[in-house]
């Protein structure tokens, strides 16, 4: 079914393409989200994504692989946003940061973890962001993760190592922080 | 259960339960496909020039490399003609070969899980240096990686051993070209399987990687591993909890009967 509209799309029919992208935006929304952990910056980053994807389509030699360029194309916009975002940055001023909240602290609960996990997110640079939201949160075994990113295979195991570490440690050492319910499974 | 496992999983639920957020708005695919609409294709052959090359399952499933055989065909050029130099020079050229070579061995297919661990290196890592490149306000930013000791169980003994992998990164900014470098190796008694990575980003080349070729050396010497990783799988036993992300892989060894490449 998707190999026959993509095929479609490939001959300029714009109704497949259209069928293609309302089956991926969800999927594509929810990996720029938590890369980029803005939501405005997400959808700029889908839409980008999706449009890089119609325009190059005849790029794309087999029509199996579409999910997992769709998922290349979405982690480099990202890093195109992520980047004009560190350029405004370094001429904004910005505020003081909102404080975490006594409902993040309540490590008891499942809004807490959520929480966490998207703090932690925060504190991680995009890449490593990148590596783990595509290996967890889409499930990819590691060596397709590198694939996707264009890096090798031990660039994308160490990111990944990496950002768990710094989410564990931070953990450890952040007595303020929410502690995640470690081992406790999700309901 | 231990903490380590205990924690991977916990991650790896919290990112499960960021799936399936809110359906786009009509609005929202709308806007998109009104762009699509006004935007072109690009023909196939200016699309695939265009599109960096995407290998999926060693197989090339996007672009086409071709535009990166033009830089290699300028790098061996450019080899072939400081080899001319050197004999110029007055280098002695190479000893004559063997009369003899020793005939190669069949391929010794293997199998075994490669996992990801502590980091050995923690002060190196993350030791940033900026170097200021001339004038026009160009830097390169060079970021130490570090080492981390990796697990493989691996089917051939001559690939056990303490595996390792390093990471290094070069940025010049701007225009922001990032070049990568990596390894990936196992040690043992006997001797060390290398495997090295380059790739690069925000250049029209695009990502340069030797893939997971992995060089003998010490008694290995001679001999070239190929090896490919595949599935997620639990941490085999006699493999700690403080090993990660286990995966399969695969592969070949066979002995250094790669042609030697042709200069005209």
């Amino acid at each position: 079914m998707q190999r026959a509209l993509v095929e479609r799309a490939k001959d300029g029919d714009l109704e497949a393409f259209s069928q293609l992208a309302k089956a991926a935006f969800r999927r594509l929304d929810g990996v720029a989200n938590l890369i980029l952990r803005d939501r405005d910056g997400a959808q700029d980053a889908v839409q980008e994504a999706l449009l890089m994807a119609w325009r190059d389509l005849r790029a794309l030699r087999d029509p199996d692989a579409w999910d997992a360029w769709l998922h290349r194309l979405t982690v480099r916009a990202c890093y195109k946003v992520a980047r004009k975002e560190r350029r405004r940055i370094r001429f904004e001023v910005h505020g003081i940061p909102e404080p975490v909240s006594a409902r993040t602290v309540d490590a008891s609960t499942d809004v807490a973890d959520r929480d966490w996990l998207r703090r932690e997110l925060d504190r991680l640079d995009v890449e490593q962001r990148a590596v783990l939201v595509l290996h967890y949160h889409l499930d990819l075994p590691v060596s397709e993760v590198a694939e996707i990113l264009d890096i090798p295979y031990g660039t994308a195991a160490s990111r990944l190592h990496r950002g768990l570490e710094a989410m564990r440690t931070s953990m450890r050492t952040s007595p303020g922080a929410a502690s995640p319910s470690v081992g406790k499974r999700p309901a | 259960m231990n903490d380590s496992n205990d924690f991977e999983r916990f991650v790896a639920d919290q990112f499960a339960r960021e799936r399936g957020g809110p359906a786009p708005s009509d609005e929202t695919i709308h806007d998109l496909l009104t762009k699509a609409s006004h935007a072109r294709q690009r023909p196939r052959w200016l699309a695939i020039l265009k599109e960096p090359p995407m290998r999926h399952a060693s197989r090339v499933v996007v672009g086409s490399p071709t535009a990166r055989v033009s830089a290699f065909v300028a790098v061996t050029l450019l080899l072939a003609l400081s080899a001319t130099g050197a004999i110029v020079a007055g280098q002695s050229p190479s000893p004559a070969p063997p009369d003899k070579e020793p005939a190669p061995q069949p391929p010794a297919e293997f199998t075994g899980v490669w996992c990801i661990g502590p980091e050995v290196a923690p002060d190196r890592n993350g030791t940033i240096t900026t170097i200021e490149l001339g004038d026009d306000g160009l830097t390169l930013t060079r970021n130490q990686g570090g080492a981390w000791r990796n697990a493989v169980s691996m089917s051939d003994p001559r690939l056990q051993g303490d595996a390792y992998q390093t990471y290094e990164t070069d940025t010049y900014d701007p225009p922001s070209i990032e070049v990568i470098s990596s390894t990936l190796s196992i040690v043992n008694e006997e001797g060390a399987w290398v495997s090295r990575h380059y790739s690069s980003r925000g250049t029209p080349a695009g990502s340069t990687d030797t893939g997971n070729v992995f060089i003998g050396q010490g008694a290995y010497e001679g001999l070239i591993a190929f090896m490919s990783t595949g599935a997620p799988v639990l941490r085999p036993e006699g493999i700690t909890a403080e090993y990660v992300g286990c995966e399969e892989l695969q592969g070949i060894i066979i002995d250094d009967a790669v042609a030697e490449p042709f200069l005209p």
